[in-house]
Formats: structure tokens, sequence, C-alpha cells
């Protein structure tokens, strides 16, 4: 496979408080969540055995890892920031049950923008969204990006 | 965290001396070394294609000069590996942390809030990633369906250089 050209990270001076990030669509599946358990060595059965899900634990169906909703939000963000942006940290707060088959979607809104010991820093909120427009998931989180 | 948990005025307290004294404990130090197949199993779990996580010759054009491992890596490393024996019926292990070993008596249930993740230098193939929890936090809030108890975990991770490589707050909310 070729590889792909570097493209130019988004800078600091192009970001503006109120801007959008590029929307992250995911539809997390049964096989997803398997994957996803298997890897994280996650043997809980609300993660991957449908009958204990619903007969037991009287879920609607198989649970989306929160922190796979959490992998999704930093997704968005590497892909917003490019590779010379660099995460700081994030937080985030699972909200509601979402499950297999859920049709997902990250955003995100830059909120400030600040400098610290010469790093140039950007303040976002960062949100999961169902289809419904319900929100599961909401955080903030801090980048640090290049300048020019 | 839950939605409907709001300050709470605490009638009596739901947390005992004994789970008091759990604050500050350490739990031992674990450690585990990253392949360049985990990270990529990883990304693929994750449905992330960015090509700084698989590909070397686009990681060393940039200024990271190498692949690195997707910010919420350490998920692989988080869980202890228990044997078949040593799970319960749900599939949890017996040995969930420091933040379940604190007894809450009458407080059954438990449920994860978010994280709160404070990054570092990234984790990248061949390292030998260290991690080690504290129990750090216990309190109480009043919920819509009743009273809960938060507790609250840190766990540390460095690399074989001693470096930073991330900081992760979790709570564990216990109900009735």
């Amino acid at each position: 496979m070729a590889t792909p050209s570097v493209r130019p990270s988004v800078t600091f001076d192009e970001v503006e408080v109120g801007l959008d990030l590029p929307p992250l669509a995911k539809h997390p599946d049964m096989l997803q969540l398997f994957m996803f358990s298997a890897i994280t060595w996650d043997t809980h059965r609300t993660h991957w055995d449908i009958p204990y899900s619903v007969d037991v634990e009287k879920l609607p169906g198989i649970l989306t890892h929160g922190h796979l909703q959490g992998s999704f939000l930093c997704q968005m963000l590497s892909d917003w920031i490019g590779p010379e942006g660099r995460l700081k940290s994030i937080n985030y707060q699972n909200r509601s049950n979402t499950i297999a088959g859920d049709k997902l979607t990250c955003k995100g809104r830059v909120t400030s923008k600040s400098e610290k010991d010469g790093a140039a820093l950007v303040t976002c909120e960062v949100w999961v969204e169902k289809a419904d427009g319900g929100v599961t998931t909401t955080g903030e989180a801090i980048v640090q990006l290049p300048r020019k | 965290m839950a939605p409907d948990s709001t300050p709470a005025q605490i009638e009596h307290s739901h947390i005992t001396d004994e789970a008091r004294s759990h604050i500050g404990r350490t739990g031992p130090v674990r450690r585990f070394q990253v392949t360049a197949r985990d990270i990529c199993r990883f990304a693929i779990s994750i449905g992330d294609k960015n090509p700084l996580w698989r590909d070397e010759e686009y990681a060393n054009q940039t200024s990271h000069r190498g692949v690195i491992a997707p910010p919420m890596f350490h998920c692989v490393i988080d869980l202890d590996e228990e044997d078949l024996d040593q799970l319960e019926e749900s599939g949890l292990g017996k040995n969930m942390g420091l933040r379940m070993e604190v007894p809450v008596p009458g407080f059954p249930g438990a449920m994860a809030t978010g994280r709160d993740i404070e990054f570092g230098e990234p984790i990248r193939a061949g390292d030998t990633i260290s991690a080690q929890e504290t129990l750090v936090d216990i309190y109480e809030k009043s919920g819509r369906r009743g009273p809960l108890v938060f507790v609250v975990s840190e766990k540390v991770y460095t690399n074989q250089r001693g470096e930073f490589v991330l900081k992760e707050r979790r709570g564990l909310i216990r109900h009735q």
C-alpha cells in the first residue's frame, strides 16, 4: 500500500473559538465490540453475550464500551489536529447506555485558546450523539497545535 | 458520572472508617511490553485508519519520527489477566482493582463513571510500560434513586525510561 503523504496540521492561528470540529461518524456493531473486548481483555458479558445482557441484565442489547466511545472522541481529535498536533488531555463522562448497532457521531467545538509555557493550547468541548440526537457521552479535551 | 446526581445534603455518611482507610492505597506495579501488532490490532478494533498508528514510513516523516499508539491504547494494558475459573457469572474478574476492594456495605451495584486522562510521552512498539493504581478519593452524593458512593482511583503509566506516559483518573459509582 502506498504511503500517504503527510497533510499539513491545523495551526493555532487558524483556529477560532466557536469553530465546529469535523464530525466523525461511527457505527460500532457486534463484531467491533467483540474485537475491542478481545484486544482490551474485557470479559464482561454485557459487551458480547446477547442472552445474558437482555435476560439477566435487562439491557436493550449489548453495551458499547464507554472507553470505546472515548477512543472515538480521541480519533475525531487526532484526525482534526493532524500528526503535528498533540492531544494533551481528555475527560469524558458516559451519560447513557449505547448498544451495538447504534449509529453514533462524535462532535466537538472550540471553547477557548490559551498559551502556557510557550505551548499554544486549544480547549474543545466534545460529545457523542446518537442518531436521534440524544447525547451519550460528554467531555472536554485540550490539544496543543503548531503555530504556523 | 450519573447525570441525576446533585450535591448532597448527607444526613448520615455511608462511608465507613474502613472504607476511608483505603484512600492512599497503592496497587502493585504492572509491566507490559508493547508490540507493533498490539498497536495495529487496537487501531483496527476502534476503526481508526490513521497511518500514524501503523505506517512506519509515513510516521517517520512526522515529528514523532516513528509509529506511535493511539491515545487510548493503554486500555489494552489496563485490565488484569485472570483465569477462567476466577471469572464471575457476569464475566467480570474477581480482581477488579482497588476501587472494587473498598467495602461499601449495602451498595452492591457498581457502574463506571467516565475517565479523566492527561497524556505525556506517546506509547511506541518496544516500550515496556509500567502502570500503578492509587485509590485517591471516596465521596458520596444523593442521586434521584438514592444515595451514591463514588470511589475514585488514579493510574499512572510510565515507560522504560521513567518518562511520564499518562495519568488516568476514574470513578466507580456504588449504588443500592
